[in-house]
């Protein structure tokens, strides 16, 4: 009897093992849905007339995705030098991911900083306006993110025009909320944002945000927190000439002033405690120095200053001539007229063989221009050891030291 | 196992035990037959649609055919270590860079039906461009052009195409050289007793290490690695980097210029200084002007009779085993190079 129980139970295994009925869940194979996914984003990049616009390391970058896989770009790096047609790649490594396959702005911007460039991005949300990427290469929690915004091919002047009205603004900025004591400074460099706080005791705080010029604004990556609200974007209010932000049933403003309310108090002698500087970053009014340098001296990484030794050399390692060359026999000393501001004067001594090619360079003249400002320059904390330099003459010329 | 066949043996009577043998049997049978013979556990991919990307079918028609060469030119990161940063080259650039590899790496070995043999049956299967120099995890050193497990070379700085440059000419010209030697020795060995000529002279890593005293770069030389046989700081690394830098210096290299630095003997012992034109100079008084041997003469050319033996073993290896005559492949190597340099 237990024999034919045991007989009974194999063949009822055995019948039942495969259900040739039974429905698929998907009715493709796991290549083919993948296949379709990809299919479905390369779509979306060039659904319409294929036009997203990003804002990226302190450029506008207006794509045009074409279904033969080719991408068109203009851009606001360099002059648009870089922006070269090239093909692009919707693929799937790991996740699904945009490829751009060929050296175009965003190599060229990976080049200036290969540290937080990027050039290949893993899709991250996708909808009809907008999409959101993530960093494919990038280690550690942080990565770089990067949005497509639907676009239209006149986005692009539209930056260009709001960059050149903001490249004029002045660097004293003070961000304010209305029906609120909350008052902020806030700092702006290309790609970067600095918001500073005067807490209660007196100490500043400061947080850093990426930041981009949009079209009709700035936009703050990651959202930049105000009054204990986070805000994304801001809209130029070209009446007001403020920046104006709702969020939260907080009205927002980002407000351009001439000159600081007060100067930091002994900030001349910190500054002149440390020789040796280098110029890190410019602003917009003054970020065609690099630039025009690099036309003649292409190997320049940056100039750097001795302020007790009164040196501004530029540095470019492996230049003909050596790796130095620049000039003497400056005076850095507190402006007698503003204390705590800096009055730079120079006696005309060069120095090294190549000095030629910075002075007779337009953005020679251009930084000279700036550190002999006759009325002198502001000195601003930036960090434990940095500062930024601020034309008393036109606040828009700033440059970040350290 | 031993321990479940005892408690079985145990507790388990005869026909229970065959009972469970037979339904053992069945179900066995039942996992083999069961499941539907129409399904494919093997996925079969769509076919691929060849890209009619002009560059694709310049590359598809120029190496791809003819020798069986895929040229990696648009960016897919697993072509290159992912501790390197780097950039893709240029579109523009692409197709000058394979007219560039066949007129100076390619067609110099083809003048002769052997050496087409010769490259038809060692090009590598993959080529893959960089536009960037590559830039190890440092952020500041870079490493040249390599050669993976004999199937793929990577050039890089492909972006700096400059035919008029001779530096970065003879940088890809040499990346390919070397790394085509290592895909011969690779694949058939050293030369015979190569590895013996030199065994105690290399230094791993440690040739990082020597001066740049007669040449600072492109590749760095020192007095101190021909003294120990070789060709290049570099190939004192160990006898693979040896051969590949013999190999492609040689190839690249003026007759003359590569004999008076690597082959002749210099002077040992005190010796009347040579003018420009080979004259003997004196002095004032028609006194011959006498120079003193460099401390390190004898080692030199110690040195450069370890490279001669060398070099010679690899030419004839090369004859021998492919009959490709190294001397020929330089002449027009260094004919084609002295026409794009100095065109008429």
């Amino acid at each position: 009897m237990k024999n034919i129980l045991y007989v009974f139970v194999a063949l009822i295994t055995l019948f039942s093992s495969c259900d040739k009925n039974t429905d698929p869940v998907f009715d493709k194979s796991p290549e083919q849905r993948l296949s379709s996914v990809l299919s479905e984003y390369k779509a979306k990049l060039t659904q319409g007339d294929g036009y997203w616009i990003a804002y990226y390391s302190g450029s506008a970058i207006l794509m045009k995705f074409k279904e033969d896989n080719t991408v068109e770009f203009r851009s606001t790096y360099d002059g648009g030098k870089e922006d070269k047609t090239i093909t692009y790649r919707v693929g799937a490594s790991q996740v699904p991911e945009l490829v751009f396959e060929n050296y175009t702005v965003f190599q060229a911007l990976y080049e200036a900083n290969r540290s937080t460039g990027e050039y290949e991005f893993l899709f991250d949300h996708i909808s009809n306006d907008r999409i959101d990427f993530i960093s494919k290469t990038d280690l550690g929690d942080t990565k770089t993110k990067l949005t497509f915004y639907k676009g239209v091919p006149e986005d692009i002047d539209k930056v260009k025009a709001m960059i050149a009205k903001f490249s004029k603004m002045s660097f004293f900025k003070k961000v304010l909320v209305a029906e609120s004591s909350y008052e902020a400074m806030l700092i702006t460099i290309p790609g970067e944002a600095t918001l500073q706080v005067v807490d209660e005791d007196g100490s500043i705080s400061s947080n850093k945000y990426g930041f981009e010029i949009t079209k009709d604004g700035l936009l703050f990556s990651p959202e930049i927190t105000i009054d204990g609200v986070d805000v994304a974007s801001f809209i130029y209010d070209e009446g007001k000439g403020q920046f104006i932000a709702n969020a939260s049933g907080k009205n927002i403003s980002i407000e351009v002033g001439a000159k600081p309310t007060a100067p930091q108090k002994g900030i001349y002698n910190d500054f002149m405690n440390t020789n040796f500087k280098v110029i890190e970053n410019y602003s917009y009014a003054l970020d065609s120095v690099q630039p025009l340098l690099k036309q003649d001296i292409p190997l320049l990484s940056a100039f750097q200053i001795y302020v007790q030794w009164g040196y501004v050399l530029g540095y470019a390692s492996g230049h003909a001539g050596g790796n130095w060359a620049g000039f003497s026999a400056f005076t850095f000393a507190e402006n007698s007229d503003a204390a705590d501001e800096l009055l730079v004067a120079w006696d005309s001594r060069i120095y090294g063989q190549w000095w030629k090619d910075i002075y007779y360079n337009d953005g020679g003249q251009k930084l000279l221009g700036f550190i002999l400002d006759p009325n002198g320059l502001y000195i601003m904390k930036a960090g434990l050891d940095s500062y930024y330099l601020i034309s008393n003459s036109d606040p828009s010329q700033y440059v970040l030291v350290e | 196992m031993q321990v479940l066949e005892e408690s079985l043996k145990t507790h388990v009577k005869p026909t229970e035990m065959k009972n469970i043998i037979v339904i053992f049997c069945l179900l066995v049978t039942g996992l083999f037959y069961s499941c539907d013979e129409g399904n494919k556990a093997v996925y079969e991919p769509d076919s691929v649609v060849e890209s009619t990307d002009s560059i694709s079918v310049y590359f598809r028609e120029n190496f791809l055919k003819p020798y069986g060469t895929a040229v990696r030119w648009q960016w897919v990161d697993r072509y290159v270590d992912d501790s390197k940063r780097v950039t893709p080259p240029f579109r523009d650039v692409c197709v000058p860079m394979g007219e560039f590899l066949k007129r100076f790496w390619l067609e110099p070995f083809m003048i002769t039906e052997s050496g087409t043999k010769f490259m038809k049956d060692h090009f590598p299967p993959e080529i893959v461009f960089v536009g960037s120099k590559m830039y190890n995890s440092d952020g500041e050193s870079i490493t040249l052009g390599y050669a993976d497990a004999g199937v793929r070379i990577t050039f890089t700085q492909v972006n700096e195409y400059d035919l008029t440059n001779k530096e970065w000419l003879l940088l890809q010209l040499r990346t390919a050289d070397h790394e085509y030697g290592h895909i011969i020795h690779q694949r058939h060995n050293l030369p015979n007793g190569f590895k013996e000529v030199s065994p105690k002279n290399y230094k791993s890593n440690n040739w990082l290490n020597l001066a740049g005293d007669v040449q600072a770069s492109g590749p760095k030389i020192s007095r101190e690695a021909i003294s120990l046989g070789m060709v290049t700081n570099y190939g004192t690394s160990n006898e693979n980097e040896d051969f590949c830098e013999i190999l492609s210096i040689y190839l690249t290299s003026d007759k003359a210029e590569f004999e008076q630095r690597y082959l002749t003997h210099e002077p040992e012992l005190t010796y009347q200084k040579i003018d420009a034109d080979g004259n003997p100079v004196v002095d004032a008084d028609g006194n011959p002007v006498m120079l003193d041997p460099a401390d390190d003469a004898v080692k030199m050319n110690e040195g450069r009779d370890l490279i001669s033996i060398k070099l010679n073993m690899i030419k004839k290896y090369y004859m021998d085993n492919f009959n490709v005559d190294l001397d020929q492949v330089r002449d027009e190597i260094m004919k084609r190079i002295d026409e794009v340099l100095n065109p008429a």
